[in-house]
């Protein structure tokens, strides 16, 4: 009991502090100002408020202030070690049969929730490029590049989750009995899949690679521009189903 | 389901309830007295629908239940028994197209067959009599609740539900769940399999984060 009063009474709390700010915005400079989180006392954070509108399930987060273990925490890549990864949860006090699950960073004294504007999409780019902006990070090499895009996944619902979820070197790489169901589709895919590639081009660093879900068979290409600053731009397009 | 003092199950349409009412009559008798008792308790549980995004086709919340006995003493006796059922919760089935298509009847049977056994789940924490034989313990303590923790032998008992729905209404003349969504996807791989060792295999992919740890032998680590 004295738990749930605890809860309650942080709910109204960080209502009448984090949500005084209704209007969203999707510029950077905008965003920065919803990610306030407060690690002395009692956790909480707070996400950007246009994905409120989205993701009803999100405001949950948000008045949770509830954090989860670090168990995703070996996943970070080698020269990114330095922030410390967390996991935001819905919380609740309701019997629930579907936690929802959403991964963050916590990094000078700032949360990151990188949680895409709809369910079981990538992270948001901007989210994650205001990110790497403040962690002030310099990708030197093709390596560090796919270690990059190997982040944004880490921080994608889903991909982070891992719900079967996989980044191909091949198609072989998704289970045969999906495979086996449409050979069709699996010929044609073993011609474009491969590997993930990085590279530079014109200054920039290109790495594009395969993924594969099991809910729906989806195939999808990402193509992952990192520019000199840093800052990444992401495309994605589904190119067959499996 | 004549209910003068609004305490039921309430559907957002007549077909959604006929399918949630295949759907626990599929499961069996017992079921069934479950979800009457249910209707006849205290509290709603609303059944409706809701874009829960392309993947998923369901989710359950119970956010109140409780069950109480009392009785009168006489001469050192108990007598009077009397108990009451208190439940209040939220079944969303998903209305994303590629999760199910909710035009199709056996989509909805199949669904509300999984979450039906979320609620049971409940009841049985609850301590409703009879609840502990129609659902396997889920075996999480609140703390192992509270940090997300999943339980194997639940999410098993719901997709084989899930699947078992599935068959009984294609028994009766129904299509079966439309093929190419999350839901007919789950269902057609989830039948395939045999062993406890496959079913964990499968569903840890949608469920990460189990209590229980992968029956039989330990797959080979990566190099």
């Amino acid at each position: 009991m004295l738990k749930n009063l605890w809860r309650i009474a942080g709910i109204f709390w960080l209502a009448g502090t984090v949500f005084t700010q209704t209007d969203a915005g999707v510029e950077t400079k905008n965003l920065a100002a919803y990610y306030n989180g407060n690690y002395s006392g009692r956790k909480q954070f707070a996400l950007p408020a246009q994905i409120d509108r989205f993701l009803p399930k999100v405001l949950l987060v948000t008045r949770s202030g509830k954090l989860a273990s670090t168990y995703r925490e070996d996943k970070l890549v080698s020269f990114i070690k330095r922030t410390r990864f967390l996991i935001a949860s819905e919380y609740t006090t309701a019997k629930l049969s579907d936690r929802l699950w959403f991964p963050s960073v916590e990094f000078n004294g700032k949360r990151y929730i990188f949680a895409g504007e709809h369910f079981d999409t990538e992270a948001d780019a901007k989210i994650f490029n205001l990110f790497l902006k403040e962690a002030n990070l310099k990708i030197e090499n093709e390596r560090e590049a796919a270690e990059l895009a190997n982040l944004f996944f880490s921080v994608t619902r889903g991909y982070f989750e891992n719900k079967g979820k996989l980044i191909l070197s091949g198609v072989e790489d998704v289970p045969l009995s999906y495979r086996k169901a449409k050979e069709g589709e699996t010929k044609r895919l073993q011609k474009i899949i491969v590997s993930p590639t990085a590279k530079m081009i014109d200054g920039s660093y290109e790495v594009e690679l395969y993924t594969w879900e099991m809910a729906l068979g989806e195939v999808t290409k990402w193509s992952f521009k990192i520019q000199s600053d840093t800052r990444i731009e992401v495309q994605t397009g589904i190119i067959g189903k499996l | 389901m004549v209910d003068p003092d609004g305490q039921k199950w309430e559907f957002a349409n007549e077909n959604l309830q006929k399918a949630f009412e295949e759907a626990v009559k599929a499961k069996g008798k017992k079921e069934w007295a479950a979800y009457q008792a249910i209707a006849n308790a205290k509290g709603v549980i609303k059944v409706g629908f809701g874009d829960l995004g392309k993947t998923q086709f369901g989710d359950t919340k119970i956010t109140n239940i409780n069950y109480s006995t009392s009785w009168d003493v006489k001469n050192g006796k108990k007598v009077n028994f009397k108990s009451e059922l208190t439940v209040n919760g939220t079944i969303t089935i998903g209305s994303n197209k590629e999760a199910l298509d909710v035009g199709n009847f056996t989509d909805l049977v199949s669904a509300s067959a999984h979450e039906f056994t979320h609620v049971l789940t409940a009841m049985r924490e609850a301590g409703v009599p009879g609840a502990s034989g129609l659902v396997p313990n889920d075996g999480l303590t609140e703390k192992e609740e509270d940090a997300g923790k999943q339980s194997f032998p639940i999410e098993s008992a719901a997709f084989g539900a899930q699947i078992q729905a599935e068959k009984a209404m294609i028994a009766k003349g129904n299509k079966p769940v439309t093929p190419d969504t999350s839901l007919g996807r789950a269902n057609a791989e989830f039948g395939k399999l045999k062993t406890p060792t496959e079913k964990y295999d499968y569903l840890s992919k949608t469920y990460p984060n189990f209590k229980q740890p992968r029956p039989g032998p330990q797959p080979p680590k990566k190099k």
